[in-house]
């Protein structure tokens, strides 16, 4: 009788601490969706989740991972989504949303890996296209999207907008900084106007020859050797080779804004069908 | 009592004590609080909140969530947590407590608009100030903020007569509500836009309109001198010398001294304002000490 009672005893408790293990995942769940994304992650790191199920432990782990990717700690967040057993429910989910962020910071070789080992499905091609066209590999992009099913409603809209940006980027001749180097030491601005920046380049333009008319003024009147003479020249010379080297910097900035802009706009479009699908 | 009864009993008594532990009080947050973690406190009153069903007890957690966050810097989230709180299920000095830390975060995060909705709020629960005095100092800087000096001063005389002090005080307090409010003591609106006009007439000028005569002489002075430059340059026939060196740099220190004076008037506006709610503040303490 003494035996039955003690193996009753053990059982209620071990079955009361499976309910209260369920209940703080829940709580979890509750701390991510409520936005309290620094409570979230402080609450799993100190929690002691050794002994629960590997499904409880997939499940935490894919909170703490949400709420990363919500506070922009990509990297952390694809790492923690990482995690996440094959077994979970979360596993395409959070190796999509890892793929992602690897993306976002730039480690498209990472995330391109975690999508080939992900099952074939209309997403991940469109967000293995996504990633191509970021890493400017037109002809995997045009292969994975010939695996994408634009007829579902989270894909129409943003397959059509990355085939767009993909002829913009294909048709985008990139400028030569060397070339806009060049081109303003001939005329000073010219090579602004030819980055693109014509109110620049204008700008630069008058700087120099005001200060070049100067230099020439204060040498026909007072000579070469005069202070006013040098001083003149110094400070057209100090514009005539800064503007060299602003016209090589204004083309990398320039190609490098172009760059980011489209980044931007293809990782926003690769962003929308895993939250519109996910939610 | 057989022993299989004393089993239960015990049993039952361990039980329902486990089950009690996860929290129905704020002990462990508050303790928390008091040592000043207040993350770790902010997640525990999530937890309590989070396993009670009791209405009254999620928004008291929601509320000491909001104070943590007010001690956190985050402001924002704060405000966010109180407006989880049903005010229409709030009993109403809690509905004032609620109201109280929305304005006093909203005028951290100088929102005063912000305020004036929360204080139509209160209004449209409350008749009058007698349970929501400890809001009205904060409304009272809130509308001085906004300019808005008729309804400041008359909140600050509501305010004088619903506080706890003698006729003779209270008599003493309007006395300096009314010279703190009479018009020759109520701060000056310095407009930007007036500061830029008045130096793109005359150089200087606008950072003088915003009380900086020196630096509005010293800008005088810089586009004279530019200016001479320029004339005397051309006069000796450096026509190119006398146009960029002189013309060029007055043309940019003009330009400059413009957004500089129209800088310097919102400056001097923060400046007014601050020190006119410290004269405020001042009667305030001396009200209620």
């Amino acid at each position: 009788m003494n035996k039955l009672l003690i193996i009753f005893t053990c059982l209620s408790f071990t079955f009361c601490s499976f309910g209260q293990t369920k209940l703080d995942v829940l709580f979890v769940k509750h701390l991510a969706e409520t936005e309290s994304y620094k409570e979230c992650i402080f609450e799993v790191d100190r929690g002691d989740f050794s002994l629960s199920s590997q499904n409880i432990k997939d499940s935490i782990t894919f909170y703490k991972g949400w709420s990363q990717y919500s506070l922009k700690d990509l990297n952390e967040s694809a790492n923690t989504f990482l995690s996440i057993s094959k077994k979970s429910s979360f596993y395409t989910q959070s190796h999509l949303f890892a793929a992602y962020n690897y993306a976002h910071i730039g480690k498209y070789s990472q995330a391109m890996l975690i999508l080939d080992d992900l099952q074939k499905s209309s997403l991940v091609s469109f967000e293995k296209a996504g990633v191509s066209l970021l890493e400017r590999d037109y002809e995997t992009f045009y292969k994975n999207m010939k695996m994408v099913d634009t007829t579902k409603y989270y894909l129409s809209v943003q397959s059509h907008r990355l085939y767009k940006y993909s002829k913009v980027l294909e048709s985008h001749k990139y400028k030569s900084p060397l070339l806009a180097a060049g081109l303003s030491t001939i005329i000073p601005g010219l090579g602004k106007i030819y980055a693109g920046k014509t109110g620049e380049g204008l700008s630069s333009f008058f700087a120099c020859a005001g200060l070049g008319l100067v230099t020439l003024e204060q040498y026909n009147k007072n000579g070469i050797k005069d202070y006013r003479t040098i001083i003149a020249s110094s400070l057209f010379s100090l514009f005539y080779i800064g503007n060299i080297w602003g016209s090589y910097f204004t083309v990398l900035i320039t190609e490098n804004e172009f760059d980011d802009e489209y980044k931007n706009k293809i990782l926003f479009n690769i962003h929308i069908p895993l939250r519109t699908f996910f939610k | 009592m057989n022993i299989k009864t004393r089993y239960f009993l015990i049993y039952i008594f361990l039980f329902v004590l486990s089950l009690s532990s996860s929290a129905q009080d704020f002990r462990k947050a508050d303790s928390l609080f008091q040592d000043n973690h207040f993350l770790e406190a902010s997640i525990e009153y999530a937890r309590t909140s989070f396993y009670s069903k009791d209405i009254t007890l999620q928004q008291e957690a929601s509320y000491r969530r909001a104070l943590c966050y007010r001690f956190m810097n985050e402001s924002d989230k704060a405000i966010k947590e109180l407006d989880r709180v049903n005010l229409f299920r709030a009993n109403p000095d809690f509905r004032v407590k609620i109201i109280y830390e929305r304005i006093l975060n909203a005028f951290i995060q100088k929102d005063y608009n912000q305020i004036d909705l929360s204080v139509s709020k209160l209004k449209f629960f409350e008749k009058d100030y007698s349970r929501s005095m400890c809001i009205l100092p904060t409304y009272i800087l809130s509308l001085n903020s906004l300019r808005k000096w008729d309804q400041a001063k008359k909140v600050f005389s509501d305010y004088v007569e619903v506080s706890d002090i003698s006729d003779d005080r209270k008599k003493e307090a309007i006395n300096s509500i009314d010279s703190i409010y009479c018009i020759k003591n109520i701060p000056k609106k310095y407009s930007s836009e007036t500061a830029e006009n008045w130096s793109r007439f005359i150089p200087g000028a606008g950072h003088m309109y915003s009380g900086n005569i020196t630096e509005g002489l010293f800008a005088f002075g810089l586009c004279a001198g530019f200016a001479f430059i320029g004339g005397y340059e051309i006069y000796y026939k450096y026509y190119f010398t006398g146009y960029v060196f002189g013309f060029g740099l007055l043309h940019k220190s003009y330009v400059g001294g413009m957004r500089r004076a129209s800088y310097l008037a919102d400056r001097k506006n923060d400046e007014v304002m601050n020190l006119f709610n410290k004269r405020c503040v001042e009667l305030l303490i001396k009200i209620n000490s």
